[in-house]
């Protein structure tokens, strides 16, 4: 402090001064040691931990809302939320006050303690999930090093949450719910257990931030295109996300339109909303794990500049950093990791919003007959690909045992992906086209998928 | 008071007894489903009916025959139009009107019979995928439903209970302008149906949904006096448009624009929609939905047809079918004494019949109406033994009723 | 192979109806909500008002037919450009609708609302004769009429030469099932009873539900007062009537006692004209 100051009072300085000499000071290339080292850069994260994660957990929930409500409304041939902020976007604000106000009413028969935990569990599963999420590269909460095995078991205390919530409400309707949910809940757990046991295969590790820095480099290091069945394992792990969100079309728990609102019929006003936020946490928790392990967290896929978010983000025993660039390069990777967590949630409304609700004996044949053994497939699928030898195969041919040699299986993979995804939207496209040039008179209506003799 | 028979026989222990109230988001209305489960599997469902019972018949008994219409309306309120016409041609039989009514009435009320149609199994439809969970087809059937609803608003100045068409012509003249609105709707329609049917019929998730659920079959479905999309989702081949022609059905079965729609019906025919019944069995919950998505494409069909008849029609025709054509329809008017009618059309339901009965005063005698949805609801006890309890929803969503024609 | 064939079929619908709803989401023109927000709240004349289509001119409210499929269809037809339009000649005496006071909700002359559309009734006072047909046509029987009706004499029959004191004209609308008898019931000759574009009658209590014709608010405590005025007016001159009636008779019979007594001779009085009565309500 003392030379600093010394520092800042003479009279002849060598360098820049004013403004510019406090910058220098405070954020310059020596202001790491100045600041105290490596624990300053990790207090100093951690202090943007405290700030990220209960926003994300508290008004995530506010924005996912309002975009549901608008994208559904879109989808729908109507505008959603318009009164409350611009396009409503405060909707869910107004909404919560309201719920706050509502009166706090406890059936007559209910069992009254497990009445009252239920919700709070529920919440308290969802955001245990939040303590190992990777945010960014140095943004974690709790690098646990079984991080994916944590998400799996903490996955499972929602379940008593609303079990207790279903049973102790003390209606037939909300014990038709839970009692659903619970075969639901608890067998999807299994696929969604066994893709994440094939992504430890490929990484190595249970920790999550190990994960993601073994998906550094090009888009196609991610997890996802490393064998050719990896999208396919990454479609069981979403499916049996939704199941284990009770989305729809998994939403039999909560069926709106055959039991008024399953296992939270009789939660009114604040309680109610603590079930509504635990969902919409869940939620954003599945994508962010799906984007986590499968889509490269935060990478953005750009070779050199994911290099960059790296070294400048604190490194691995590299260099130290300058606390801005750290700052910055840390809060681009959680940007990163938010934007694909919106997408795959975006998908997830889409979904719920155009598909049909499953019927619980169809639910269980999904998952016992298509999921399961597909994931148990696709896990040997998996190991056995590690396996092979790709080095040895292609050490004479001249071009590709230069630059792409370990690397061409995943290369070979993402071009045939990306062109199927291609083709779909150039297929989809006719559907963009005005509505009355593509007539019926064109050629008879076929009915997809489906010979017709 | 010692417990009655029936209670003994239904308290039991082990299995689940379940009131879906008349307060329920599926039951279409406030019908009472009192079901014994054994877990999720319906043992038994029994339907309770009478809550939106307000003495229709009762009503008509003292008022005059026009006064009678608007009750007409508010018995099946999703096919108001078609209630109307039913009881206006009932009216018309009994008194002795039926040569008298000029052609362009015929035309016009064949037209909004066949857009209210399209109307009531759009609603249909819509809440049938609400009921088995996809939110989006109900709104966008209901955007639908807005423009049929503008255009019956330009006609009679309701949206919903026209009492439009009464015994002797219209009670205000037809707008002619309002055709190429028709037209227009009719034109904006045909890709909408290609739409419904790539987001909802065909799903896979749907058919999994309704496929083999609640199947009824032609013996039953003859037995239980069933008709409409009930029995014609069972292969039977009856619709009373073609049988038993009425208004204009008898000139547009001669000249082909429309057939009867029916489970495994195999006539190749490419200006129709082209549906595989083979993707449902005889009888279940989805060829009856599938009757009904294939009478959207016919109904529209039939409008640009009838439109296509009000153009070519002489202006001499346009003058006389212009309101009411009988003087004293606006009055008060009598039928002789002891005279008689029974009129039946196929609402979009099913066949719906009106009894008149007179006395030779000015006030009715007698109506009774014999609603389609009350015989149809009569098998939801016999189609959902054994079916889960989300089977039941889907169940009574593709019996297609409606409580205010169950109960009058 | 059926069980790959199942999910092929069943992805393949699901994709197909995704991108039929991703479809709608992109395209604008699909929208169908009216919003009504425009008339009830104020919306200003800025940004918002703009987007919503809705202009702030006091009286007039237009709808945004820029994303309005039936009009792209219409276009599409060469049926011309705007098949909105109205397609029946509007009410003749519309402009009497605008009611400048507001002690009701202001009476908002909704364009876009069809002109036969059945709202709120009013009356054309002026050319109501009392005939009783509106009433008489009501299925529901929701049509209250009182008043007085002076017959010229010669000319007996509901026609405008009379006087006619309506003091009370009500309709109840806890009754009225907007069927629009009344109004064809009306005789052609003087079509006053109109059903007009107003539909927002919201109220606290049952009893103002019942909508006084003459002055087009609901039936007060004074308009009640009024009535029982009328009607106490009508039972004292009713009363009055009887009185001389019973006065004149005792006369006669008192002067054909009287003549009876004072001979055969005198000639039998002249019965007493009877004056002619009122007809009852």
């Amino acid at each position: 402090m003392i030379p600093l100051l010394a520092e800042a009072l003479n009279p002849n300085p060598a360098g820049p001064t004013g403004v510019l000499w406090l910058v220098q000071k405070l954020v310059g290339p020596d202001a790491f040691e100045r600041w105290g080292g490596t624990l300053t850069l990790v207090g100093s994260l951690g202090i943007l931990l405290l700030l990220v994660v209960p926003i994300v957990a508290t008004l995530f929930p506010l924005f996912a809302i309002w975009l549901e409500r608008k994208v559904s409304a879109h989808m729908q041939s109507r505008l959603g939320p318009m009164e409350v902020g611009w396009h409503g976007w405060l909707q869910t604000l107004a909404d919560g006050i309201k719920l706050l106000g509502k009166e706090d009413i406890i059936p007559a028969g209910a069992d009254k303690p497990l009445f009252i935990l239920g919700p709070i569990i529920t919440l308290a599963g969802v955001f245990v999930m939040l303590a190992v999420m990777p945010m960014g590269p140095h943004l974690i909460p709790a690098d646990l090093n079984l991080g994916l095995f944590f998400l799996a078991a903490a996955g499972s205390i929602e379940v008593i949450g609303v079990m207790m919530a279903g049973w102790a409400s003390n209606n037939k309707w909300s014990l038709f719910g839970t009692m659903r949910l619970a075969t639901q809940l608890v067998s999807y757990e299994v696929p969604l257990g066994i893709s994440f046991v094939t992504v430890t295969a490929m990484a190595g590790s249970l920790s999550m931030q190990e994960i993601v820095r073994q998906q550094h480099g090009w888009i196609w290091n991610w997890f996802i295109f490393r064998n050719p069945v990896m999208p396919l394992v990454f479609i069981i792990y979403f499916t049996a996300s939704l199941a284990e969100t009770k989305r729809a079309p998994f939403d039999l728990p909560e069926a709106e339109s055959e039991l008024v609102a399953g296992f939270h019929t009789e939660y009114s006003g604040m309680r109610f909303s603590i079930f509504f936020l635990a969902e919409y946490v869940a939620m954003y928790v599945v994508a962010a794990i799906a984007a986590v392990i499968f889509l490269g967290g935060w990478h953005t896929g750009i070779g050199p500049f994911d290099a960059w978010i790296q070294g400048a983000s604190g490194g691995w025993g590299g260099e130290d950093p300058s606390l801005a660039m750290a700052v910055i390069a840390n809060l681009v990777g959680m940007h990163v990791v938010f934007a694909k967590a919106w997408v795959l949630i975006f998908v997830q409304m889409w979904l719920r919003w155009t598909l049909p609700r499953i019927r619980l004996d169809q639910v269980m044949d999904l998952c016992l007959k298509f999921l399961l053994p597909a994931s148990v497939v696709f896990f040997m699928v998996t190991i056995g690909w590690e396996l092979l030898p790709f080095e040895s195969w292609t050490s004479d041919i001249p071009f590709i045992k230069d630059h792409l040699q370990w690397r061409l299986p995943r290369f070979a993979v993402f071009l045939v992906y990306s062109c199927l995804v291609g083709y779909w939207f150039f297929w989809f496209k006719r559907t963009f086209q005005d509505p009355f040039k593509r007539s019926v008179k064109e050629k008879p209506w076929v009915i997809s998928g489906v010979s017709t003799t | 008071m010692a417990i009655p028979q029936e209670l003994h026989r239904d308290v039991r222990t082990e299995e689940f007894l379940l009131n879906m109230g008349p307060q329920h988001p599926s039951t279409h209305g406030v019908l009472r489903v009192v079901v014994r489960t054994d877990g999720e599997l319906v043992l038994e469902a029994t339907p309770h009916v009478g809550y939106l019972h307000r003495c229709f018949e009762k009503c008509a008994e003292n008022t005059t025959w026009k006064q009678v219409v608007p009750y007409t309306d508010r018995m099946d309120y999703l096919a108001a139009m078609c209630n109307n016409i039913t009881y206006t041609l009932a009216v018309e039989k009994l008194m002795g009107w039926e040569k008298l009514i000029p052609r362009k009435t015929t035309i016009v009320r064949t037209l909004l019979f066949e857009l209210q149609r399209i109307a009531s199994h759009l609603m249909s439809i819509g809440t049938y995928g609400l009921d088995v969970g996809a939110i989006t087809p109900f709104l966008h059937c209901f955007r639908e439903r807005e423009r049929l609803l503008e255009i019956f608003e330009e006609v009679s100045g309701q949206r919903l209970n026209y009492s439009y068409i009464t015994p002797g012509g219209f009670q205000y003249p037809w707008p002619d302008a309002i055709n190429r609105k028709i037209k227009g709707f009719c034109e904006y329609f045909e890709e909408r149906i290609t739409e419904y049917n790539d987001l909802l019929s065909y799903n896979g998730i749907f058919i999994e949904r309704t496929k083999s659920i609640g199947v009824l079959s032609p013996q039953q479905a003859r037995a239980y006096g069933c008709t409409g999309p009930m029995l014609r989702g069972s292969g039977i081949a009856r619709d009373l448009r073609w049988d038993q022609p009425y208004l204009l059905y008898d000139e547009l079965k001669k000249e082909g624009v429309f057939r009867v729609r029916y489970q495994g019906d195999k006539t190749p025919d490419p200006r129709d929609q082209m549906v595989d019944w083979s993707l449902g069995e005889l009888g279940d919950c989805w060829s009856r939905y599938m009757v009904r998505a294939a009478e959207l494409e016919q109904s529209r069909r039939i409008v640009l047809a009838c439109l296509a008849k009000l153009d070519k029609l002489t202006d001499s025709e346009k003058e006389a079918g212009a309101g009411n054509i009988i003087k004293e329809a606006d009055r008060a008017y009598t039928a002789p004494k002891g005279e008689e009618a029974y009129f039946k059309s196929e609402n979009p339901r099913g066949e719906l019949g009106y009894y008149v009965v007179s006395d030779g005063k000015p006030k009715a005698y007698r109506v009774k109406a014999r609603a389609p949805s009350f015989n149809n609801l009569q098998v939801l006890t016999e189609i959902s033994r054994g079916a889960m309890v989300a089977d039941l929803i889907a169940i009574i969503g593709s019996i297609d009723i409606v409580l205010g024609e169950v109960d009058r | 192979m059926g069980y790959f064939r199942r999910i092929y079929d069943v992805s393949r619908s699901i994709l197909i109806g995704m991108g039929v709803t991703l479809k709608h989401m992109l395209t604008p023109e699909t929208v169908i909500t009216k919003q009504y927000i425009g008339l009830k709240t104020p919306v200003g004349t800025g940004l918002l008002a703009k987007a919503l289509g809705v202009t702030r001119d006091a009286n007039k409210v237009e709808l945004n037919h820029q994303y309005c499929a039936i009009c792209a269809a219409a276009k599409k037809l060469g049926m011309g450009d705007d098949p909105h339009e109205p397609t029946t000649d509007p009410v003749a005496v519309y402009d009497r609708y605008y009611r400048p006071d507001d002690k009701i909700s202001k009476p908002i002359p909704l364009d876009y609302l069809p002109a036969r559309h059945r709202g709120l009734h009013y009356l054309e006072t002026e050319k109501c004769i009392m005939c009783f047909q509106c009433a008489r046509a009501c299925p529901v029987d929701c049509i209250d009429i009182e008043g007085t009706r002076e017959m010229t004499p010669g000319l007996e029959g509901a026609h405008r030469g009379d006087k006619v004191n309506l003091t009370r004209f009500t309709i109840d609308y806890s009754l009225c099932i907007f069927c629009d008898h009344c109004t064809l019931a009306c005789p052609d000759k003087q079509v006053c009873i109109h059903m007009g574009k107003e539909f927002d009658m919201t109220s606290f209590t049952q009893g103002n539900l019942v909508k006084n014709l003459l002055t087009d608010l609901p039936f007060s405590k004074d308009d009640r007062a009024l009535v029982m005025k009328h009607r106490a007016e009508i039972d004292r001159i009713e009363e009055e009537k009887k009185k001389a009636k019973e006065a004149a008779k005792k006369e006669a019979a008192a002067k054909a006692a009287a003549a009876k007594a004072a001979g055969p001779a005198a000639p039998a009085a002249p019965p007493a004209a009877k004056p002619p009565e009122p007809p009852k309500k």
